[in-house]
């Protein structure tokens, strides 16, 4: 018992990226707590605040505003400028306590992409919660567009501009 | 055309299916020259999507690395918590 606290303690969590089929993309995390508490940091604008923007990307989360109930809307606006943010909105479709979570999430800047379908759930064992975090695009195309604007503008912007770009995605 | 069906032993009409979906999304590339059918490899899109992945994966890591330090602080709390109930 007493080894495998000490292995769960040395043990990183690791970040798992899929490209699970055309149009989704999937993140699979372990995080050392139960879900209800994870799945409060999801859904708690206080909270969410406090992880959400990438610090090494040096944005800044303006405005976090959860409504987080089933039709409830949210809004996130993030960057380095205030005054021209990247922003996300959307709708809960489904909150479920502490287990599941889905949402639509659009991406102003590239509206004409849709909704993006992002469930999240949280999957509770022995204390520790597994997170699988999918994303369904519109279209192969939607997902091919965004994966194309980052990289088309890589080539012509300097790598800040990319890492912000890619920053903001879902 | 030819020499793909014989190293893949695929009959022609199987290898022109695959070779299809290969060329539509752009990882193969296909010159007709006179009875033939040149194919090549188009590498670069496979290394993009494999860099914009990994870089993705890098932001997905460092949200996560703070995550962990807000939900360890709540686990704390909640101990703290459920020990003075206790008391």
């Amino acid at each position: 018992m007493q080894q495998a606290a000490t292995d769960k303690n040395a043990m990183k969590n690791e970040t798992m990226v899929e490209r699970t089929s055309d149009r989704e993309l999937t993140v699979i995390r372990t995080f050392n707590a139960p879900a209800r508490i994870v799945f409060d940091a999801w859904t708690k604008p206080e909270l969410l605040k406090r992880w959400w923007a990438p610090k090494s990307f040096g944005v800044t989360l303006f405005e976090c505003e959860q409504d987080s109930r089933v039709g409830g809307a949210y809004r996130f606006a993030f960057g380095r400028d205030p005054k021209n943010p990247e922003v996300f909105t959307g709708r809960y479709l489904e909150v479920d306590p502490p287990s599941r979570l889905v949402l639509t999430q659009l991406y102003e800047r590239m509206a004409d992409v849709g909704d993006v379908i992002v469930t999240a759930a949280f999957e509770e064992s022995q204390g520790r919660t597994r997170l699988t975090l999918h994303q369904l695009f519109p279209s192969k195309q939607a997902l091919e567009g965004a994966l194309a604007t980052g990289m088309e503008r890589g080539m012509h912007v300097t790598l800040d501009q990319l890492d912000e770009l890619a920053a903001s995605m879902p | 055309m030819n020499d793909i069906c014989v190293r893949l032993r695929l009959r022609q009409s199987q290898a022109s299916q695959h070779l299809k979906v290969l060329k539509d999304v752009g990882l193969v590339e296909m010159e007709p020259r006179a009875q033939q059918r040149l194919y090549s490899l188009r590498a670069e899109p496979l290394k993009q999507l494999h860099d914009w992945l990994d870089r993705y994966r890098h932001i997905w890591e460092e949200r996560f690395e703070e995550l962990d330090k807000v939900v360890d602080e709540l686990k704390r709390k909640e101990q703290s918590n459920a020990a003075g109930r206790d008391r």
